[in-house]
């Protein structure tokens, strides 16, 4: 018994792909293939290589009377200044190439006033890394003979450190702050520092500082002292600048003494660096 | 035994010897600009024999795979770092009325002496930024470096 009426039609995909008759052509006026048919955004990389969005520069618009940077001049420059006038420098090299390879074209030669430009700029550019070698050179000498003139200069901060007075304490705060970059590299920004052999030598010597500024007339300074334990060290140089925040730590140090809580010498900087990265996660 | 050409008659001895370069009939040489002058230049990427290549350090960032990929290699890579800060104040040029400074490393041996970094990372301790009476700008333009 047929229960249901079949449907005769064709099947759904068929339909799909059946040929529709397209809808009749419109002609449009044609468009001219020149320049001012094309929007170009005014943010375009390619921008970076043309002079104030000019196709070519008259002479006039070239700086003709400009010198290069003496190296004298780019020795007081800091890194970043640096970097970024090497960039500026190559943007216009870039440029200044553009330009004479169109007006080779039409001059059959290299524009001789666009090519001294390019080499003024060339000779700021050479400039910048002989003054970066110089640095890099003189970073190495100077490492060479730190070994021997360091304790001379770690002795006079101390001098400095401790003799100063109780008015030029935001002075003296600063400085301990420059030097624990300048000589350990400590950096203030706790995620910025990788502890390694100069990063314990640092809180030690800091701590002990510290100590000896602040918390002198402690009962227990003088048993307390020289810190020799990395883990000690570390709580002395987090604490604050002042008697009662040294003077709370002092406590904790003789809390952990007590519960025989000391960081092994041999494996000081992997402990000190575990604390670091799970004092970071909280 | 190979028969002589002909053509080895005509010629002389001397234009046997001279080098290959015939000149057109206004006299302008056939190949190159001059027959004197310096000729050991580096050789472009167009000289050179079948075996020579000279690339343009631009390709050979990673490797061919056989079925028409190319599989790239991300530390051979150029990467071009820029500044963190990037200070547009800096021109390329300077002002040709501006003066030039000199410096004179009075009491050191020149810029890469230890001793004047000593003193310069002694003068950031103490100081920080800020000019010394020695690092500063003296009259004449003259600086210590």
């Amino acid at each position: 018994m047929i229960t249901s009426i079949q449907k005769r039609a064709l099947h759904s995909s068929a339909k799909c792909l059946v040929r529709v008759k397209p809808p009749p052509l419109t002609i449009r006026p044609p468009i001219a293939p020149t320049v001012k048919n094309f929007e170009v955004n005014d943010d375009h990389p390619l921008w970076q290589f043309f002079h104030d969005k000019k196709y070519l520069r008259s002479y006039e618009d070239l700086d003709n009377a400009g010198r290069p940077w003496t190296v004298p001049e780019l020795r007081r420059k800091s890194f970043d200044d640096l970097h970024s006038l090497w960039y500026t420098c190559l943007k216009e090299r870039n440029i200044l190439a553009r330009e004479i390879q169109v007006l080779q074209a039409e001059i059959d030669q290299p524009d001789q006033q666009f090519m001294a430009a390019s080499d003024r700029v060339r000779e700021t550019m050479w400039r910048i890394r002989h003054v970066l070698s110089e640095r890099a050179h003189a970073q190495q000498n100077a490492r060479e003979v730190f070994e021997q003139s360091e304790e001379e200069l770690l002795d006079d901060f101390k001098k400095y450190y401790l003799d100063a007075s109780k008015d030029e304490d935001a002075d003296v705060q600063d400085a301990l702050k420059r030097l624990q970059l300048a000589v350990f590299g400590i950096s203030e920004v706790i995620d910025e520092n990788k502890v390694d052999k100069h990063f314990i030598k640092g809180i030690k010597f800091i701590s002990n500082l510290k100590l000896e500024r602040y918390s002198s007339d402690h009962e227990k300074y003088s048993e307390l002292t020289p810190i020799t334990d990395a883990g000690e060290a570390l709580v002395i140089f987090h604490a604050e600048p002042t008697a009662e925040s040294l003077n709370e730590s002092i406590d904790a140090v003789l809390e952990m003494r007590q519960n025989g809580v000391s960081v092994d010498r041999y494996d000081e900087i992997e402990t000190i660096q575990a604390y670091l990265n799970k004092l970071l996660e909280e | 035994m190979k028969p002589s050409q002909v053509s080895f008659f005509h010629t002389s001895a001397v234009a046997q010897l001279v080098r290959p370069w015939t000149k057109e009939r206004d006299g302008s040489l056939f190949y190159g600009l001059a027959k004197s002058g310096t000729k050991r230049h580096a050789l472009t990427t167009k000289q050179g024999n079948k075996n020579f290549y000279k690339g343009t350090r631009s390709s050979g960032i990673g490797r061919h795979t056989r079925k028409n990929g190319y599989i790239i290699q991300w530390n051979k890579v150029r990467t071009f770092v820029t500044p963190k800060v990037f200070n547009d104040e800096l021109k390329c040029f300077v002002s040709p009325n501006s003066v030039q400074i000199k410096n004179e490393f009075k009491g050191y041996t020149g810029p890469m002496d230890p001793k004047l970094y000593m003193t310069k990372l002694r003068e950031y301790i103490w100081h920080g930024k800020a000019e010394t009476e020695e690092s500063s700008l003296k009259k004449g333009y003259i600086e210590r470096g």
